[in-house]
Parts: structure tokens; sequence; C-alpha cells
């Protein structure tokens, strides 16, 4: 605790003056951060406090190492040198306000080393923040503008880091002066000296000048941080360590439907703490608008205007929610906005518009991206889920879906009797007829009544005869899984349609929770077998995912594989011999939102593709996880595009760039768009949408009859 | 005011395959998915946005059928009407037109309604005739093929639909008023909807309860006959007419000779 060489405050007096703005600025910041606190303690509880060793250890990765930011490398880089820097300059802040006190830092505040450190990041912050000018305000990416917030915040943090740093700067010049060199630091060596002429009193004076001025500016930003867009420095490392661990493609449950008093979110403090956090960590980067589908063919949806529509929302209402008269009202100093908005618009409909939420195809681009953990999807969902089952308002088209998903099994005016005609002469036993069958194979509404999947239905058949999987469908005792239903919003269909259709999986003992008990008490489940884990398998990521994920919510507990992984599965067993590189034309894979960003399938459907293909897998520019979607997730396939471009036509035009003559698809709903978009561009005769069953099943008809043409030549 | 809903629970038409027995000659209801009638569901929306704008109102779903129609009218007061009636009796099976109004009619009588809204006609049987004979029950006025219903004072004016737009009608109350279809739409129930639904009255009418005797109603009361029934004609092919530089000259004499133009 060595003093420093001047003291700068000068004495007593001028300590005690900073003492007591140092103290007024902490108040106000504490209680704007208290009000901020106060608003998350008022909204729904929910836990995230498990998977806690990895929650440390992503912590660590996304906090510290801004493994987030830098996978957009030039701003991620300049953020990693801002953000250590941040971190560094507090120590010298530290330092320096010891220095009122007549002490300094241990170990570190005489040190060199430190001192250079110090200001080499210094050095880079600086240059980050040429980058992040340039970037705001000459390149200017669209994603970084908001309707929401001017144009003004971002540059009024910008100068004020630059205001930082300046006055350090000068801080370090004029202690180096006035000290001749005993108050050493890097900067302070090159530019000090230069000052030697104005004399020591007069270094002394200026070096004050600029500690006053350096501590000044940061009380400044530190009282104008909670109302910022750079209140996600404090909040983004609780958002990230709060982040879900749970099964990413389950939307929440919402329980209690017959008892409750609301159903989803109309108002912002309806949802959960973490939902709301979400809002306080948003950077504002906007990189969620560059993925989005629905941005990119001109919906009136923007990823970031949700979650900023929901923290505006949120503070618009704060006095309300904190109920009144309260400490924030009467402190204007205290709330976080000086500006009470006149008329407090309403969250939906009103801060976010209907058209908005309905655009959403839920494929989880925005998340994927989403450097700091953001979670999109379950709150758009959540504002859908108020509008149908509180307002009964959606696009008129869904009234039929959801009507037929509950009368019919099935999106159709078809009676669900007819569930099993698709197969009638493949020789498909019923689960009814083969209750041993070890694979189930769950067909779906698309696979079973829609023509064209009809197709991959068949197919996939002749892939499990080919390879003697002793498997059946369960026909008319099928339902639809509700996720159409679930995304659009009416979580009450989802519930009544995935409890049937538990009731029936647990009857023919899929259960594997059941399974297990069963077995722990005489080893053999209940229909008198012994256990073996049997196996549901599925060409519809969009059953695949709720009935994998989701209807564990419900207690189902099932083991679902994608048909791309069972197919990669029985070619790696040696079940399926496959003639390699049977296949000539160049094809390129979509990858389905639901199998790939939401279940992390991406390398199977490859390998087999790749097998039969001479070519490999020719990529389009967007693919893996960052696959654009055909446009129909999120019940989006059930209502009309009334805006902007096609969502299936931009991603049919990515294939073609590719050159590709077939675009593998491993979901109904993509190929049922893929159809449509291909005949939109007019593309017919150059790109075939085929399911990578079907590609599977030509190819062993190939190994079957080998003197047959190849296919493509 | 006292507004009332008729409807009827129907085999699905969107399912369910129509068959006639041949020995009663009539509809199988049974062992098929039933629904609220898709015509009433826009009828019921009809009711509900008329009571919700004079406010003060309530309106009731009431319905002759067995017991399963309940779950017809819960769908009705689901989508917002507050009250259900539904009138049940072992003697009502296999009644006709006239002891279908005259069982509803009895039942509307003891309710003193301002106003009745019946569909033009079911989705099953399209009669048509029911709306009609519930009026001549009651001795009162009806309006025909509304597409939008007001009350002034102690008149209901509607907007009939004719073949070329509409014309304004208007009688005194009490009234029975026939909505012409496709003009409102269905409403989709409320979670709030479907839980209140548990708990809105409902009350089971039996015939004695109407003091209608058994043989002025059902089979006993009908004088209606199906004397037999057959297959419709399967439609003909159409013409495909191929464009071969002529094919609008064919087309416009095909509509000439229909005298279509």
């Amino acid at each position: 605790m060595a003093p420093p060489a001047i003291s700068p405050t000068g004495g007593w007096i001028g300590t005690t003056i900073f003492v007591v703005i140092f103290l007024a600025a902490l108040t106000v910041f504490g209680l704007r951060v208290g009000q901020l606190v106060t608003l998350l303690a008022k909204a729904r509880r929910e836990d995230r406090t498990d998977h806690l060793e990895e929650r440390i250890g992503d912590f660590l990765l996304v906090v510290l190492g801004q493994s987030g930011v830098l996978r957009d490398p030039i701003p991620g880089l300049a953020h990693f040198f801002t953000f250590w820097g941040f971190i560094i300059i507090q120590f010298g802040l530290l330092n320096l306000i010891l220095g009122a006190f007549n002490g300094s830092l241990p170990l570190i505040g005489h040190d060199h080393t430190f001192a250079a450190l110090l200001d080499l990041f210094v050095l880079f912050v600086l240059v980050s923040l040429i980058v992040f000018a340039v970037r705001r305000g000459i390149v200017r990416p669209r994603q970084l503008s908001s309707r929401l917030h001017g144009p003004w915040d971002g540059f009024i943090i910008l100068g004020l880091i630059f205001l930082v740093l300046l006055t350090l700067a000068l801080v370090e010049t004029f202690g180096f002066a006035a000290s001749h060199g005993e108050e050493w630091s890097l900067l302070g060596s090159w530019f000090g000296p230069s000052f030697y002429g104005l004399g020591t009193a007069t270094n002394v004076a200026l070096y004050r000048v600029s500690w006053w001025a350096h501590i000044l500016t940061v009380l400044s930003f530190l009282v104008y941080l909670p109302g910022s867009k750079h209140l996600h420095l404090m909040a983004t490392p609780f958002n990230v360590f709060f982040r879900n661990y749970g099964p990413r493609g389950a939307l929440p449950l919402l329980e209690n439907l017959e008892e409750r008093e609301d159903y989803g979110v109309s108002k912002a403090e309806q949802f959960t703490w973490k939902q709301l956090l979400d809002g306080y960590a948003c950077t504002e980067c906007g990189r969620c608008n560059t993925v989005c589908p629905a941005t990119n063919t001109g919906k009136p949806l923007l990823p970031k205007e949700i979650i900023l529509g929901v923290k505006e929302s949120l503070l618009d209402r704060r006095h309300e929610i904190v109920g009144e008269p309260n400490l924030f009202q009467k402190l204007p100093l205290a709330d976080v906005r000086s500006n009470g908005h006149e008329e407090i618009q309403p969250l939906v409909g009103g801060v976010i518009s209907k058209e908005a939420l309905w655009a959403c195809t839920t494929c989880g681009a925005c998340m994927e991206i989403c450097p700091v953990s953001i979670e999109h999807v379950p709150k758009i969902v959540d504002m859908r889920r108020s509008l149908v089952m509180e307002e009964s308002d959606f696009p008129p088209e869904v009234t039929s879906l959801f009507n037929n998903i509950e009368r019919n099994g099935n999106p159709w005016e078809i009676s669900n009797d007819r569930r099993a005609e698709w197969a009638a002469g493949l020789g498909v036993p019923l689960m009814a007829e083969n209750p041993d069958a070890e694979v189930l194979y769950w067909v779906g509404c698309m696979g079973s009544f829609d023509q064209r999947n009809r197709k991959v239905a068949t197919a996939l058949v002749k892939i499990l005869k080919a390879a003697g999987v002793n498997f059946a469908i369960l026909g008319p005792e099928e339902s639809c899984t509700g996720d159409p239903a679930r995304r659009i919003g009416n979580e009450y269909l989802w519930q009544m349609m995935a409890q049937q259709n538990i009731e029936v999986l647990n009857s023919y003992g899929f259960n594997t929770a059941q399974t297990e008990t069963a077995t722990a008490q005489n080893g053999h489940d209940h229909n008198g077998q012994t256990s073996r884990a049997r196996t549901i398998i599925t060409a519809c990521p969009h059953c695949f995912n709720t009935i994998k994920n989701e209807y564990p919510q419900l207690g189902g507990h099932y083991e679902v594989i994608h048909h791309s992984v069972f197919i990669d599965r029985l070619i790696r067993e040696g079940r399926l011999q496959l003639p390699a590189g049977f296949d000539h034309r160049k094809l390129t894979y979509h990858d389905p939102c639901y199998v790939g960003r939401y279940n992390g399938v991406y390398d199977e459907p490859r390998r087999v593709l790749t097998v039969i293909n001479s070519n490999g897998v020719t990529e389009m520019r967007r693919n893996r996880n960052r696959s654009f979607c055909c446009g129909g997730g999120g019940g989006r396939a059930w209502m009309e595009e009334r805006i902007g471009k096609r969502v299936n036509q931009t991603r049919v035009n990515e294939a073609l760039e590719t050159e590709a003559e077939v675009l593998a698809a491993a979901c109904p709903f993509c190929i049922m768009m893929f159809e449509d978009g291909v005949k939109g561009v007019e593309a017919e005769e150059r790109l075939q949408v085929e399911d990578i069953a079907e590609i599977v099943a030509r190819a062993l008809e190939e190994a079957a009859t080998p003197s047959t043409a190849r296919a493509g030549q | 005011m006292k507004i009332f809903v008729c409807v009827k629970q129907i085999p699905d038409p969107n399912t369910v395959e129509s068959k006639l027995d041949p020995a009663t000659k009539r509809l199988v209801r049974t062992g098929v998915s039933l629904v609220l009638d898709p015509g009433d569901e826009t009828t019921i929306a009809a009711a509900i946005k008329l009571r919700d704008s004079l406010g003060n109102s309530e309106l009731t779903a009431i319905s002759m059928g067995p017991a399963s129609a309940q779950e017809a009218l819960r769908r009705a007061l689901a989508m917002g009407v507050d009250r259900a009636i539904l009138i049940s009796d072992p003697a009502l099976a296999g009644s006709d037109v006239l002891g279908t109004a005259r069982t509803l009619a009895a039942a509307l009588k003891r309710e003193n309604p301002d106003l009745i809204f019946c569909s033009t006609e079911s989705t099953d049987g399209y009669t048509g005739m029911v709306p009609g004979a519930i009026a001549e029950f009651l001795g009162l006025p009806q309006l025909t093929f509304a597409r939008e219903i007001n009350v002034e004072g102690t008149k209901a004016v509607i907007k009939r639909v004719t073949q070329t737009g509409y014309e304004v009608v208007e009688s005194p109350l009490p009234a029975v008023v026939t909505i012409a279809s496709g003009s409102f739409e269905a409403i989709y129930p409320t979670m709030k909807g479907i839980m209140s639904a548990r708990k809105k009255p409902f009350s089971q009418l039996s015939l004695s309860d109407l003091g209608l005797d058994p043989s002025q109603v059902g089979e006993a009361g009908a004088r209606e006959q199906i004397l037999s029934i057959g297959k419709a004609e399967a439609r003909a092919a159409g013409q495909i007419i191929k464009d071969e530089g002529n094919a609008a000259e064919i087309i416009a004499d095909f509509l000439q000779r229909h005298q279509l133009l």
C-alpha cells in the first residue's frame, strides 16, 4: 500500500469531495440496478441451477474466452480486447482511487509490468474503438440499427469509452511528468517527458485535473450504464451462466392448464426472470436478424426487436409492476428511464406486432447465433400462446388445422381410420399385429396422407425390409403429435394429442422409464417379454423432436431416432449393403432445423449420402448449424405467406447456386416446401427434391438389379 | 334481451362418409365421429356478436338430440354461449321436421325469447324447414338469409342476401332469424371459454318437462315418410379442352349452348 508519488486530491478536502461524489454515483447506480433486479424478482420463477459444472465451464469459455462473439472474427476480436481491457482498466482505476487515500494496490500498484500491460490494453481498446466506430458509422451493417433505440446510444458508449482512455492517458502523462518518472507508466514514459518544461507545479495541477476528469468520466459511465445497451456488460455473464441446458428442441411446458389464470404471455412481467434477463443481456448486435429466414425475406419479424420489445415493454411498465407509489417514482434519478412514455402500448399487438409473431418459423437460427445465449423462440411462442388461447386471434387458415387435429388426429379433413392406407400391399404389419416389433416406424401425418411424402414412407419401408428390421406401424392408433399446434401456440391441443399418443406408445411398452421400473422389479416388461430397448424411428423431424424432447414433460420417455441416423446405423452395422458411389448426380443436402440445430444431427445424413454418391455432398452457402429454414416450421406450413419473398424459394435458389441436380432433404415439410419452391422458381428441369430415404431405396434397387441403368448416367 | 340459437350435433361432414341405413332409410349417426354442425358454429358466432353489441343480453344454445349432443352444446358454451338446454328423450328418436320443430318450439316458448337464431339448414339433413316451422309454431315472423343482424328498438333489422346483393328487411321482435352460410367466421374457443364451459348452466329437458305427448313427436308423430333411397348418379366426367389454337372458340360455343353467354 505504498502511497502514490503525488496525492491526486491534494489533501483531505479533495478526498472528502471525492468520497461524496463517489458514494452519490454509486448510490444512483445501485438504485438503478436495484430497479432492474426488482423487475426480475417480480417475474415468474424458473429454475436454472441444473448442470452446475457445465454452467461454470461454459461461463469461463463464453464470458472470459469470448467464444460467442469470436465466431464473427473482426468485431469479435475487437470485443475480446475491449472486454479484457475493461477488466484490466478496473484494476488501474482501483489503484487511482486508492491514491486519493494515499494508498495503492498491493503487488501491482507500483509494478511496471502491470503498468505496461495496462497501457498495452489501452492501446488495444483504442484500436478496437476505431474498428467499432468505423463499423457503426461507415460500414453500418443493417442489423445494428434498431426501431426501439436511436442510433446514438452506441456512439455515446463509444465516446465514453474513448474519454475513459483519453483521461487515463492524460493521468499517466502528467503523473509521469509531475513525478519525473517516479510514477512510471508506458504512456507516461512516452508523452510525459515532453511536458517537463511546464514545471512541476503546473504538471501536478494538470495531473489532478486529469485524475478528476478520469474519475468523473468513469462515474458517469457507471450511472449511464443501467439505462443503455451497455447494461449487457453486467447482465450477459449471468445470462450465459443461466442459459438453457435442457433439450434445445423442447418448448417450456405450460403447467396446470385446468387451473391457470393466464395462458401464455400478454404482459412482459408474465415472462420468467430468465426470459426478461435476456432483454438486459441483449447487446443489440443484431446477429439474429442476419440469419432469420423471416427477416431475410422481408417479413415484419426481426428477432432482435422481439427481445428489445420485451425489454422496452417491461421498462415501460416498471412502475405498474413494482407497485405504486414506489421509491423509483419519487426519486427520478433512481429511475432507470427518465422519460415516461405517455401512453403505454400493449406488448402484443403494440410494441411487438402480431404479424411479427406469426412470421416466425421457429427455426432457431437466432438462438444458435446469439453470442449471449438469448432464447428468442420460446418468447415468441409464449406470446403466440396468449393470442391463441386467450384471444383466439390467429391467421384464419389455422382454425381448420386445429379443428382437424382435434377431431381427426391429423391436419386434414381425412378420417384417421385411413392412416395406414398408404401401406396397403407393402406388407407392413401394424403394432396390433406385431406387438413384439423391435422398431416402431412412426409414420407421421405427412408420411401417411401427403401424396409426395407417402413415397418417402414407401422408400423407408423398402430400406427397413432390406435390412431385415423387425418393425411395425401404428396405423389408425397413431395421431398427430401436436407439434404444429404447440408451435402455433395451442398448448392445450398439444397436451391433448401428446397424452393420447403417450397412452398408445406406453401400451406397447415403449416407455423407457416404464421399462426400467419393470426391469428393476422382475426383469420383464409389462408384456411379459424380456426388456430391451425398443426404438421409435421417424422420417419427420417435427414428430421426432416433440416425441423425443417434449413428450418427457408429460411422462413419455422414448428412444426416438431420426431415419437418417437409423439408416446410417444400419449401414455401419453392415445390415444394409449399398453400392458405393452409385449415384453420380451432383447433390446438396439441406439440414432440417429440427434435426440439425435442435438435435445436433449433421454428420449421419451426410455420411449416408457420401456412401451412395460419387461426388459426396456439395454444401450450400448456409449449411449445418447455419442452415436456412425451408419456411415450413413453427406451423408456418399451415399458414399463408402473404408478405415479402418466399422463404422456400430463397432456399431453393441457394441450392441452385451450388449447381446441384438433387436437393436432398430429410423432412416431409422441407420436401413439401421445396417441391413448391422449385416450381415457384421454375427449376423443375434442373433440381430434384428427394428424401434421403428415397435416394437410399433407389441405391438398394440398384444393388438388387445391377443391370439397370445407373441413376444420372 | 334473451337470445337463443338452435344447434345440432351431426356426423362430422368432413370425415364421415354418409351412410344410409337401408332398414330405417335414415343417416347412420352411431359409431361415427359427431361434431357441432359447422354451419351452426358460424350462426353461434353471429349470435355472440349481436349479444356482445347489445350488452345486458343472455345467449342460450338449445338442441334436441341424444345424450351425446351434450358435447356439441359444450362446444357452443366454450365458444362463448352463456347457457345450454338439451332436450333428450327416447321418444324423440326418429323425429321428422314437424316433430323437431314442435319440440324446439315448446322448449323455446317456456323461455319467452326475444330473438331466435337458426342456421339456414343443417349440414346433414339439409331440409332447411325447421326454422320456418319453429316460427310457425311460435307464431313469430321469420327473417331469412341474414348476413348482418341489428336490433333497433323493438325491431330486428337484417341484411338479407339476394342473388345480386342484399335487401334490408325488418320485423318486430320477437322473431326467428336464419343466417346465410358463409356470412360469419366460426369462433375458435379460448382456454377461458373451454374451462368456463364446464361451469356454465346446462339444463336437460325431457318430453314431460315440455308437456308434449310422445305421440306428437318421434317416429310416432312423424308426418314425413321416406319412401325409398337411392344412390345419386355419379357425375359424368367433364370435357377437357386442349388448346390447339381454337380453345377459346370451343369454350365460348360450349357456354353459348348452355345459355351462359
